[in-house]
C-alpha cells in the first residue's frame, strides 16, 4: 500500500521535472540567444579562418598546437562526467545516482560531440576528412582517437537515451497539448511504445545493465588514445609512459567538476532542490577530493620522474613550466587548481553547496590551464639548437574557443527543453523502494 | 625478408578477384580507384631506375656557415630559390650549436629521411611515406593538415603552409609533384626531400651543388659511394675514417644524414669565430610568407 | 597544357636573354672600372699568397687546378688571356659575386691586396692540365720502375673480385713491402677516382687487393705507387643484389607473411611518387593480430545492436500501440552497422607507406 505523502511525492516530481518542458522562462531565451550569437561570432571567426587558412590563428612551425588542441582534450575530458560517473554509480548500485545520472549523460554527449569538432576545426584541410576514413592508417594514434571517439559517442548517445525512454513515455502520455505538436512528435517516436509493462522493464532494464558496463572500458580506452597522440611523440614531457592514466584520471577529475556546477545550475534555475540534495554535493564533493588527490599524486610522480633525470629537454620544459614565461599557469594550476580546492573540500562540512561549488569552478578552470601546460610548453622547448618558440592566441582561435564553450552550453540549455533533467522513473522506483525499507521495517516492530 | 617480399607479391597477383571485391565493399576506395587512373600515365619516366638508398653527409670540417665568404648560408640559398620555398621556412637551416670548450660550430640541417620516421609512423592517410629510395615524401593532395608528423618529428624539420604562400608567379608553371612540391599548397606541411625530382636524373639536390664550400654530399648506401660534386668518396669508408655521426642518433629515428664533426676548420675558421651566420632571405613572401587578413574584417588583406 | 609550357618556355628565354645581355654588356661600374693589378703577373711572392688564398677560398668550387665541376673554369689559355685584357671585370666580379650563379663577394672577407694576389695567381693557372681527382700523396718516388695491373675482365656486384699490381724498381728486381693504391674512377654525380683500398707488395713484388663491387658498370681500375700509375678496365654487371639493408622495428615472429590485397597503385608510386592507395592489410597473415581489435570492434557494435534490438522487442511487445513505434530502433539498428563495418574497414585496409623497407 502506498501512503498519500508518496503519492503526492511522485505528483510534485512529475510536475516538477515536466515544467521545464512547457514552461520556458524569458531569460531562458535570453540566454540561449547570447549562447547562440556567440556560436554565429565563432562561425564567422571560422569562416575567416577557412579562407585564409591557420595563418589566422597564432599557432607556427615550433608551437602547431594552440586553443583547439587545448579544448579537445578538455572537452572530450569532459564527457568522462558522463558515462564514468553514472555508470560506475549505476555499477555499485549507488541509490542517490539517480537525480543526477540524466544530467551527466547530457554532458557527456554534449562534451563528446564537443571535444571530437576540435580536431576538424584545427585540420588545415577539413574538406579532406575524409581521407581518413578512405585512406586510414591503423598505425597511426589519429586513427585510434577517430574510432575509439565515434564509438564512445555512439554509446553514449545509446547510454543517454535508454533509461529516458520511460521518461519520454511520461512526457507524451503527461504533457497532451501543451507541449508543440513538433515536441509531442518527438515525444512519442522516441518513447517506442513504452507502457510500462513488466516484460518492456525487464527489456529496458537488461540493456541499461549492458551498456553501464560497456561504457566504462570504451571511456578508459578514449581519453587512453586522447594521451597517445601526444605521448606516441619524441617530446620532452610528452614522451611518458603515464600519459595514459594521467588524462584518464584527469578527465574524470574534472567531468565532475562540470557536472557539479552544472547540477548546480539546474538545482537552481528548475527546483530541483527536493531531488539533487546537499548530500549529492557532499558525495560528489568527495569524489571530487578523492581524484584530485589521485590526480595530485599522477602529476608529482610525472614531474618527479621527468625532473630527477633532467634529460636536457625536460631540463627546459621544467624551467619554462615552472620558473619561466609559462610559470604563472603553473602556479595558477598548483595552487588555485588543487591546493585551494583540496582545502575547500575536506573542509567542505562547515557550508557543503557553496564550498563545493567554488571548488568545482576552481577544478574547472585548474584543469583548463593544466592542459594548456601539458600542450603549450612542450611545444615551446626547442628541439634543435635554437630559440624558444612563442604562442598567443589570436581573436580568431579566442572567439571559436569561446563559441565552443558556447556551443556545449547550448547543448545542455537545450537538452532541458526536450527531456526531462531527472530521471523520473528511477527517482519513483527508489522512492518506492524506501518506502518499502520503512514498510518493512514498521512491520517487523 | 626478400622471401616475404616474394611471396606478398604472388599473392597480390593470385588473388586480384579478390581486390575487385574489396573494392567494391570499401565504398570510399571506389572513388580513389577512379581518382587514380585519372592522374596515372604521367610520360616523365626518370633516367635511373636503380633502387637506391639516398643519403647524405655534411662535412662540419667544411662548412663555415659561409661566414667567411659573408653571405647568407647558400645551401638554405639554393633551396630557397629552387623550391620556391614559402618566405619563413628553411627545408635545409643552418644551425649555430656550442662547443664543449666555447665557440661555435654550424650545423647545416634538412630533413634527415629517417629510416625508423616518426613522422611516417603516425600519419593518419598516408600522405607522408617512404619511396623505395628511402626519400621521406609528402603528398599535399593527400595531406589533412593534422600536423601530426610535425609534433613527431624530434628534429623540427617540418614546415606548415599556414596560408596561402605569397610565391613568384613563375612558382605556378610548376609541375607539381610530391617529388617537387611546387607550388606548396596552403594548409599542408611541406620539407625537403632531398631533391628527389633531380637525383634520378644524375643531379645534385640544390643544396649541395650550391654549397660553395663543398661540405655537402650525396651519397647511396647500396652502392657505397658518395659525391659532393667534385669529388667522389667510397661513402662506408669515408664515414668510419672520419668519425661520422648522426643527429640524435640515441632517438632510434635512424637519420640518413651523417655528419663529420667539425667547425669549418678545412677554410681556416676557428672555434672561437664571433662572426654570427648571415640570416637567410627569401625574394618573395611579403611580410610573413601568406596572405593574411588585416584585421578582423575581410575586406582587407595583406599580401 | 600546351599554351603553358609554351608561355613558361617563351618566358624563361626571355629572362635568359634580358640577363645574359646585361651581364655581357654591363661594364664594371666606377669604383672597379679600369682597375689594374698592382702586381706582375709572374711575381713568385704574390703567386704562392695567391695559392694560399685560392687553397682556402677558391679551390672547393673551382678546383686545385681551376676547372672545377661546377664552376667556371680557369684552366683554359684563353682566360688567362681574357684576364690579362679585362682584369678589372674579374676583380669586380670577385669583389661583388655573381649572386645568381652561385659565386658569393668577397670585399668583405679579403683585403685588396689578397684579393689581387689570389687573380694574379688565377692568372697563372692558365693551360695548366686538368686531372679530376686527388692528387697522390706525397710517397718516396720510384725513379724508373715499372708498375703493372692485372684485373679480371668482368665481376658481378656482391661477388669479390681481386685486383694484383706488380711493382718492379728499375733493373727489374720485384719491390717488397711497400703499399699501393688502388682507386676506381667512378661517374656518380661527377667524375673522380674513390680509394677501393690498399695492399702491401709480398716478396715477388706483388700486391693483391680482394674488393668486392657494389656498383655496376664499367669502371677503369687505377694503381698508384708514387708517380707510377697504370689503369684497366673492368666489367661489373648487375646481380641486382642489395647491399644496404634498411631496418625499422623489431621483427617480431609472425605466423605467416604480411598480406596486402589492394589495387596497383597501393603498391607503387609510380614516376610521380604520388601517396599510396588504400589496400587490404593482414600483419602476420591470416591470422593475424589484427583479427584481435577487429573482434573488439565488432564485439562492441554486436552489444549495441543487442541493446537496440532489446529497445526494438519494447516497441513491438503487446500494448505498445503507438504507430511507427519502431521507428527508432530499426534506423538505430541500421545505423549501428554500417558504423560497425565502417570501422572495421578502416581497422583492416590502409596504404601501405613503408616502401624503403625490404
Amino acid at each position: 500500500m502506498r501512503s498519500r505523502a508518496i503519492e503526492s511525492f511522485q505528483d510534485r516530481l512529475e510536475r516538477v521535472s515536466l515544467a521545464p518542458l512547457i514552461h520556458t522562462q524569458k531569460t531562458y531565451y535570453l540566454f540561449v540567444f547570447l549562447l547562440l550569437a556567440t556560436v554565429a561570432w565563432g562561425l564567422y571567426a571560422y569562416a575567416i579562418q577557412l579562407r585564409y587558412g591557420l595563418v589566422t590563428t597564432g599557432l607556427g612551425d615550433q608551437v602547431m598546437y594552440g586553443v583547439y588542441i587545448v579544448n579537445f582534450v578538455f572537452f572530450i575530458g569532459i564527457s568522462y562526467a558522463g558515462a564514468l560517473v553514472s555508470a560506475i554509480l549505476r555499477l555499485t548500485n549507488a541509490g542517490w545516482r539517480s537525480p543526477i545520472t540524466r544530467i551527466s549523460e547530457i554532458i557527456a554527449v554534449g562534451g563528446l560531440t564537443d571535444g571530437a569538432l576540435q580536431p576538424i576545426i584545427d585540420l588545415g584541410h577539413p574538406e579532406r576528412a575524409w581521407h581518413i576514413i578512405a585512406y586510414g592508417r591503423f598505425q597511426s594514434p589519429l586513427l585510434w582517437d577517430i574510432i575509439a571517439i565515434t564509438t564512445y559517442l555512439v554509446g553514449s548517445l545509446l547510454y543517454l537515451y535508454l533509461p529516458l525512454i520511460p521518461d519520454l513515455a511520461l512526457a507524451r502520455d503527461r504533457l497532451g497539448q501543451s507541449a508543440s505538436g513538433f515536441k509531442r512528435k518527438i515525444f512519442t517516436v522516441f518513447a517506442v511504445g513504452w507502457q510500462d509493462t513488466p516484460d518492456q522493464r525487464k527489456r529496458l532494464n537488461r540493456a541499461i545493465g549492458i551498456m553501464a558496463i560497456m561504457i566504462i572500458p570504451l571511456a578508459v580506452s578514449v581519453h587512453t588514445v586522447v594521451a597517445f597522440i601526444f605521448s606516441m611523440t619524441l617530446r620532452p614531457g610528452w614522451n611518458s609512459t603515464i600519459y595514459g592514466v594521467y588524462f584518464v584520471i584527469g578527465a574524470v577529475f574534472s567531468g565532475t567538476a562540470v557536472l557539479l556546477i552544472v547540477i548546480a545550475i539546474f538545482r537552481k534555475v528548475y527546483h530541483f532542490e527536493e531531488y539533487i540534495k546537499e548530500k549529492h554535493f557532499r558525495n560528489l564533493g568527495y569524489m571530487l577530493l578523492a581524484l584530485l588527490l589521485l590526480y595530485l599524486y599522477l602529476t608529482f610522480t610525472e614531474y618527479l620522474t621527468g625532473g630527477y633525470k633532467m634529460e636536457e629537454g625536460e631540463e627546459q620544459l621544467l624551467t619554462l613550466v615552472m620558473l619561466g614565461k609559462n610559470a604563472p599557469w603553473f602556479w595558477f594550476f598548483v595552487i588555485a587548481g588543487m591546493i585551494v580546492p583540496a582545502f575547500l573540500l575536506i573542509f567542505s562540512k562547515l557550508k557543503t553547496i557553496p564550498m563545493v561549488l567554488i571548488a568545482a569552478v576552481l577544478v574547472v578552470l585548474g584543469m583548463w590551464v593544466k592542459r594548456y601546460i601539458i600542450i603549450v610548453p612542450t611545444l615551446e622547448v626547442p628541439l634543435m639548437p635554437f630559440e624558444f618558440g612563442s604562442y598567443s592566441p589570436t581573436w580568431v582561435e579566442i572567439s571559436i574557443g569561446l563559441a565552443t564553450l558556447a556551443g556545449f552550453s547550448v547543448m545542455v540549455t537545450l537538452a532541458a527543453k526536450f527531456m526531462p533533467l531527472v530521471s523520473v522513473w528511477e527517482l519513483k522506483e527508489e522512492a518506492e523502494k524506501e518506502t518499502h525499507h520503512k514498510e518493512e521495517a514498521e512491520g517487523q516492530r | 625478408m626478400r622471401k616475404q617480399d616474394v611471396s606478398r607479391r604472388e599473392f597480390i597477383k593470385q588473388s586480384a578477384g579478390v581486390a575487385g571485391f574489396l573494392a567494391v565493399l570499401a565504398s570510399p576506395m571506389a572513388t580513389v580507384l577512379a581518382r587514380d587512373k585519372a592522374s596515372a600515365g604521367m610520360p616523365q619516366e626518370p633516367a635511373d631506375k636503380k633502387k637506391r638508398a639516398w643519403c647524405m653527409v655534411i662535412d662540419l670540417k667544411k662548412c663555415d656557415g659561409c661566414v667567411t665568404i659573408g653571405t647568407v648560408p647558400q645551401c638554405t640559398n639554393a633551396c630557397i630559390l629552387g623550391h620556391y620555398v614559402p618566405k619563413g621556412q628553411q627545408w635545409i637551416e643552418v644551425y649555430e650549436d656550442d662547443l664543449p670548450g666555447g665557440g661555435k660550430y654550424f650545423l647545416p640541417a634538412p630533413c634527415y629521411q629517417c629510416e625508423n620516421a616518426p613522422c611516417v609512423n603516425v600519419c593518419p592517410v598516408a600522405a607522408t611515406y617512404h619511396d623505395k629510395d628511402g626519400v621521406v615524401l609528402i603528398d599535399h593532395r593527400r595531406c589533412i593538415g593534422c600536423r601530426l608528423c610535425m609534433s613527431a618529428c624530434p628534429y623540427h624539420r617540418r614546415f606548415f603552409n599556414w596560408g596561402e604562400p605569397i610565391l613568384p608567379p613563375e612558382a605556378a608553371f610548376a609541375e607539381y609533384s610530391p617529388h617537387y612540391p611546387v607550388p606548396a599548397v596552403k594548409g599542408t606541411v611541406i620539407k625537403c626531400m632531398f631533391c628527389s625530382h633531380l637525383l634520378p636524373n644524375g643531379k645534385l639536390p640544390f643544396c649541395v651543388a650550391g654549397c660553395p664550400m663543398k661540405a655537402l654530399y650525396m651519397g647511396d648506401l647500396n652502392e657505397d659511394i658518395a659525391s659532393n660534386g667534385k669529388d667522389v668518396v667510397q661513402l662506408s669508408k669515408f664515414l668510419s675514417e672520419n668519425d661520422a655521426f648522426r643527429y640524435k642518433e640515441e632517438l632510434g629515428t635512424k637519420p640518413r644524414v651523417y655528419y663529420l664533426p667539425g667547425h669549418g676548420q678545412t677554410f681556416g675558421r676557428t672555434a672561437d669565430d664571433p662572426r654570427p651566420f648571415v640570416p637567410a632571405t627569401w625574394p618573395w613572401g611579403g611580410e610573413s610568407g601568406f596572405v593574411r587578413p588585416d584585421g578582423i574584417f575581410p575586406w582587407s588583406e595583406t599580401k | 597544357m600546351n599554351s603553358k609550357w609554351l608561355l613558361a618556355a617563351t618566358l624563361s628565354i626571355l629572362l635568359f636573354a634580358v640577363s645574359s645581355a646585361a651581364v655581357l654588356a654591363q661594364e664594371p661600374p666606377p669604383p672597379y672600372a679600369g682597375v689594374k693589378n698592382p702586381f706582375a703577373w709572374n711575381d713568385a711572392g704574390v703567386l704562392s699568397a695567391g695559392k694560399t688564398v685560392y687553397e682556402q677560398f677558391c679551390g672547393s668550387c673551382h678546383g686545385a687546378t681551376g676547372a672545377g665541376v661546377s664552376a667556371f673554369d680557369f684552366s683554359s689559355a684563353s682566360y688567362s688571356k681574357q684576364l690579362e685584357a679585362k682584369p678589372d671585370s674579374v676583380f669586380w666580379a670577385l669583389s661583388e659575386g655573381r649572386i645568381t650563379k652561385g659565386m658569393p663577394p668577397y670585399k668583405s672577407t679579403l683585403s685588396e691586396e689578397k684579393r689581387w694576389q689570389v687573380i694574379t695567381y688565377i692568372h697563372s693557372l692558365g693551360g695548366a692540365p686538368s686531372t679530376p681527382g686527388p692528387t697522390p700523396a706525397a710517397t718516396p718516388p720510384v725513379e724508373n720502375g715499372s708498375l703493372t695491373l692485372s684485373v679480371p675482365p668482368a665481376g658481378q656486384t656482391g661477388d669479390p673480385v681481386t685486383f694484383t699490381a706488380t711493382l718492379k724498381d728499375g733493373q727489374g728486381k720485384p719491390r717488397t713491402g711497400e703499399k699501393v693504391k688502388f682507386l676506381l674512377l667512378e661517374d656518380f654525380f661527377a667524375r673522380g677516382l674513390v680509394e677501393a683500398g690498399e695492399a702491401t707488395t709480398d716478396g715477388q713484388g706483388v700486391a693483391a687487393l680482394e674488393y668486392i663491387p657494389r656498383r655496376p658498370g664499367e669502371p677503369e681500375v687505377v694503381a698508384w705507387f708514387g708517380k707510377l700509375e697504370t689503369r684497366s678496365r673492368i666489367a661489373i654487371a648487375d646481380s641486382g643484389d642489395v647491399f644496404y639493408h634498411t631496418e625499422a622495428g623489431i621483427r617480431m615472429p609472425a605466423p605467416g607473411p604480411e598480406i596486402w590485397i589492394g589495387p596497383e597503385s597501393a603498391f607503387d608510386l609510380g614516376p610521380q611518387g604520388n601517396a599510396p592507395n588504400t589496400a587490404l592489410r593482414l600483419p602476420g597473415g591470416m591470422l593475424s593480430w589484427l583479427w584481435l581489435f577487429v573482434l573488439v570492434l565488432i564485439a562492441v557494435y554486436v552489444t549495441y545492436i543487442v541493446t537496440l534490438y532489446q529497445v526494438l522487442r519494447i516497441s513491438t511487445v503487446k500494448g505498445a500501440g503507438a504507430t511507427n513505434a519502431s521507428l527508432v530502433p530499426r534506423m538505430a539498428i541500421l545505423a549501428m552497422i554500417g558504423l560497425g563495418v565502417m570501422v572495421v574497414l578502416m581497422v583492416i585496409t590502409g596504404p601501405y607507406s613503408h616502401f624503403h623497407l625490404g
